[in-house]
């Protein structure tokens, strides 16, 4: 008798925790019919993990879809981690977010087919600057490659990832001179170090220096982009204008979808992520607030566009010898 | 307007009855989540950040405040009593509390914890109030040579605490180094290192499995080995009014505080230092100059007071930092500061000249936060107690399922799971062979940090080892650090010395 | 066992300087991937060394280590909860995990296991699923019947 109200109990467990997981049943035509699981391939707190929380919020808070969406935290590896758990489920009910840093560390994911993932939009670019401390005595580029001419590797640049050190390289190369880069953990980490007089340059998106560069106590000395940003930036020059043709970078933040994605899925996706963008939400809380270029791309548009600047950014890399 | 008057102005801004009710909802919420191992600190506050949303402004930030202060004190509450610690400082605060509770005397460290953590957070906050800018700009005074030197102090302090083995303790803190080189290398294009061909090493191995493997699982295979069938205190009659502090316990906590609360809050100003680093180097500094030293590590109240008030005071010395010059200190404070920007708020040096009423709003608010948080602490000391009146048979079971689950929540990952199982095991046949735990972790934690700047250091200098001695702050430190290097050999030398002249006389 | 220890730490250290050689240690004036880890893994080596060197002279090869068994309980349960988990999914492993230690390790009476474990478990839930939204895995079994 015991073991029987044992079992029931357990039965009832089962099924009742399952039932409260977020399975819904199966045999219902339209999509989605069971929970979307949005994977964020770093740990909470970051800025991609910030994407992926108010992408969904977005979402669900103006009934885009109808159906479940959790957030997945996977940090660890440049992503690595997370794009093989992706590898490992229901292509059709995942989405994760990229960029282009993700989408440059090809040394970390060698062991993932990347072009398995089913690009389904990017929603913003992100915008790079060169910038100086305000003590340094640096007050333009020209400034900067006459005093590095004279010695090279002895300048240092704070880099917070590869990406930055290809921006690095892009200046070296299209100027003759050897900046140095100084890997760092973050932007802020770095502009603390320029700030302290540690290092001579360094390299952060509008939003991660904008405190520091409306008091003053930072200079921005170029953008990457090849337009001028607004104020407190409109002062920098693009490389563009002062002759460093070759010298242009801007980053990308996108979703992706699961490997196996239908066609279908994909255009449902790309057709919400378009809706989402024209929130006022995602305007304020997202553009406006982290200083974003709200260029949105569809998935017909992005997908060659992803295949191309993924590649291009390997070529870079590998030029500049970051993988040796 | 002073400092003062606009504090006062951030106080007026702060009491009304449902801010009030934030900072306590705000503070038992933070408790539970950094009582809870696998979810302390930026986890929990990331997580609990959307609830804020849809509150206002002055609301959300003394919401945030008290969960903030409220983590700090949580951590250390598990550690005390089930010695996994919440979070890495409460390490320190484990070593410690945890044999004070096996002594029955878990309830006294607990408050020792709560007023200790109350005075090193008000006097972070003090001096926020105070000199907030100017010790902004030491901090920044720490570059990568001197960051490296002042780690290397911390590591080979680690060599004298604990463990009646030297070499067994060096080799334990070095191992601890070892781990924490598994991973992507983030300062050379992303190179993984000793991942051994598996994706998963490749985002390297996360604190939180090992520290409740190698806490929390080795202590119920040490509480399974004892016969009795007793709950953890082994059957002692627990009261609460055994665990308020007398004369005597006020008068031995108050210099380790004080020391703790002002080393602690230092190093809470320097860049990507932390909790940890705080913690540590306060508990090896009262040790090292304190007559109670040597006992610490065998459950003496001073060790409590002494790690949970610096870490409270670096918690808040991170905020200096992030305030004056818009450059956080930690990781929680960063995810802090995310949900602050919700309002358009601009991390920086204009934040006190252009926004001072949410500045001063914020500061008053972690005044509430921080007395929320001891009024909270206090009160549920006797709920907490009972834990450790729950007999054997039933704690050990759930302590390991809260391992389980704690090691799968941080990265929602089973491979955590193996591993925190598998850090159990190797940590209990270390222990049961005299080699010290916790410095394996504490080099963990420090390692990375060390490893970044030195490195960092020697591409500024271009390899030249100069750039360690030509810089004041870290050519003393280092003086330190071999003095302290030698002073046993030192000590030794005189002793026999003075034996021998001793002998001489005789 | 103590000479386990060491000659583990020293096939430990061995690997850790061998791969941080092949990483690199130092280039064009500056330490690289494996420059931390050859250093402290030369420091276990060495240690390791000397400790085995004087373990093996003075001969002191006594077992400090007596293995208990019931201290392999919870390890053991712990492998056992995991393999619940895959199978069941969180939720109904820790219910089955409490119930089963308590009932036969610890010999509760069935009526206490199943309100002790009912209880922690919605505890476990509440906490960590509902509150902290962290997605629990649910079991192969689970995903049969439903």
């Amino acid at each position: 008798m015991k073991r029987m109200i044992f079992s029931a109990i357990l039965v009832l467990f089962v099924a009742g925790f399952g039932f409260a997981n977020g399975q819904t049943e199966e045999g219902a035509d339209s999509y989605p019919s069971k929970t979307i699981e949005f994977v964020v391939p770093a740990s909470p707190g970051g800025g991609s993990d910030t994407l992926g929380r108010l992408l969904t919020d977005i979402i669900q808070k103006n009934d885009l879809v109808d159906g479940n969406i959790v957030v997945v935290n996977k940090p660890g590896g440049a992503s690595a981690v997370g794009q093989q758990y992706v590898l490992g489920r229901d292509g059709n009910y995942t989405l994760f977010t990229m960029n282009a840093a993700h989408a440059l560390a090809a040394r970390a994911n060698s062991g993932i087919d990347s072009m398995k993932f089913t690009p389904v939009a990017a929603v913003a670019m992100d915008n790079v600057l060169f910038l100086t401390g305000a003590d340094s005595g640096y007050r333009s580029i020209d400034d900067v490659v006459s005093a590095a001419k004279g010695k090279p590797n002895q300048l240092t640049v704070g880099v917070a990832d590869n990406l930055d050190q290809l921006c690095v390289a892009q200046i070296n190369k299209s100027a003759g001179i050897e900046l140095k880069g100084v890997y760092y953990d973050s932007a802020s980490e770095s502009n603390a170090a320029l700030l302290g007089g540690h290092i001579d340059f360094s390299i952060a998106n509008p939003n991660e220096c904008i405190g520091q560069v409306r008091s003053g106590d930072i200079v921005p000395l170029a953008t990457f982009n090849n337009e001028r940003l607004e104020a407190p930036f409109a002062d920098a020059p693009t490389f563009q204008e002062l002759g460093y043709s070759d010298v242009e970078f801007q980053m990308f933040r996108s979703v992706m979808g699961g490997a196996g994605m239908s066609e279908e899925v994909q255009k449902f996706w790309s057709d919400v992520f378009a809706q989402v963008v024209e929130t006022e939400q995602w305007k304020t809380q997202y553009i406006e607030k982290k200083m974003l270029d709200p260029k949105f791309m569809p998935a017909d548009e992005y997908g060659p566009y992803h295949r191309q600047a993924a590649k291009r950014l390997q070529q870079d890399a590998q030029d500049i010898g970051l993988f040796d | 307007m002073n400092n003062f008057e606009l504090l006062m102005q951030g106080f007026h801004t702060a009491f009304s009855l449902i801010n009030l009710t934030v900072a306590i909802g705000g503070g038992i919420l933070g408790l539970l989540v950094g009582a809870t191992p696998g979810l302390g600190g930026v986890t929990g506050v990331a997580l609990l950040l959307p609830m804020t949303f849809k509150m206002d402004p002055t609301t959300a930030i003394i919401f945030l405040s008290a969960i903030y202060f409220g983590n700090m004190y949580g951590g250390a509450y598990s550690g005390i009593l089930l010695n996994i610690p919440g979070d890495s400082p409460a390490v320190m605060t484990a070593l410690d509390g945890y044999p004070m509770s096996k002594q029955g005397k878990g309830g006294k460290a607990l408050f020792a914890a709560n007023v200790s953590s109350f005075v090193g957070g008000t006097f972070g906050i003090i001096t926020l109030t105070i000199f907030g800018p100017v010790l902004a700009n030491i901090g920044l005074k720490f570059g990568p040579a001197e960051i490296t030197a002042l780690i290397l102090l911390a590591l080979t302090s680690i060599g004298w605490l604990l463990g009646e083995e030297f070499s067994k303790g060096i080799v334990a803190a070095a191992l601890g180094i070892l781990l924490s080189t598994i991973g992507i290398d983030s300062m050379a294009g992303g190179m993984p290192r000793y991942t051994f061909g598996t994706v998963t090493l490749m985002g390297g191995i996360s604190f939180i499995p090992l520290v409740i493997g190698m806490f929390g699982m080795t202590q119920v295979m040490e509480l399974m080995k004892t016969k009795e069938k007793d709950s953890l205190t082994t059957g002692r009659r627990l009261s609460v009014r055994e665990s308020l502090l007398d004369k005597s316990d006020v008068k031995r906590i108050s210099l380790p505080i004080l020391k703790g609360s002002v080393l602690g809050n230092f190093i809470g100003f320097l860049p990507g230092a932390g909790g940890t680093a705080a913690s540590f180097l306060a508990y090896v500094f009262d040790k090292k100059t304190s007559k109670h030293g040597k006992d610490m590590g065998k459950g003496m109240i001073e060790g409590v007071a002494v790690s949970e008030s610096a870490n409270n005071a670096a918690a808040v010395g991170a905020f200096v930092p992030l305030l004056c010059l818009g450059i956080p200190g930690s990781a929680t404070a960063v995810v802090l500061f995310g949900g602050l920007m919700m309002w358009g708020l601009q991390p920086g040096p204009l934040l006190f000249v252009e926004q001072s009423e949410f500045v001063w709003g914020l500061i008053g608010s972690m005044y509430i936060g921080n007395v929320a948080c001891i009024l909270i602490g206090l009160m549920i000391i006797p709920f907490l107690m009972s834990i450790l009146k729950i007999p054997k048979g039933i704690i050990a079971p759930m302590i390991v399922v809260i391992c389980i689950v704690g090691a799968y929540s941080i990265n929602n990952s089973m491979f955590d799971v193996w591993f925190m199982i598998g850090a159990g095991v190797i940590a209990f046949i270390l222990k049961n062979n005299n080699y010290p735990i916790p410095p394996i972790l504490l080099a963990f934690v420090l390692a990375p940090m060390f490893e970044q700047s030195i490195r960092r250091a020697f591409t500024i200098s271009n390899g030249s080892p100069l750039i360690f001695f030509q810089k004041p702050i870290s050519a003393v430190l280092l003086g330190l650090t071999i003095f302290f290097l030698l002073s046993p050999l030192l000590v030794s030398v005189i002793t026999k010395r003075k034996n021998r002249i001793c002998e001489e006389k005789n | 066992m103590e000479l386990v220890i060491i000659l583990a730490e020293i096939v430990l250290s061995v690997i850790w300087i061998v791969l941080g050689l092949q990483y690199g240690f130092w280039e064009g004036g500056r330490p690289e991937s494996g420059f931390i880890g050859v250093i402290f893994g030369t420091i276990v080596l060495v240690i390791a060394l000397i400790m085995g060197l004087r373990l093996l002279i003075r001969k002191d090869l006594k077992i400090s280590f007596q293995f208990n068994k019931s201290s392999a309980i919870p390890v053991l349960a712990a492998v056992l909860c995991v393999i619940f988990i895959y199978l069941f999914g969180i939720v109904a492993a820790v219910f089955l995990f409490i119930a089963l230690w308590m009932r036969f390790i610890s010999k509760y009476a069935w009526k206490k296991t199943i309100i002790v474990s009912l209880i922690f478990t919605l505890f476990v839930y509440g906490v960590f699923r509902l509150w902290l939204h962290v997605p629990f895995p649910t079991g192969i079994v689970v995903e049969l019947l439903l």
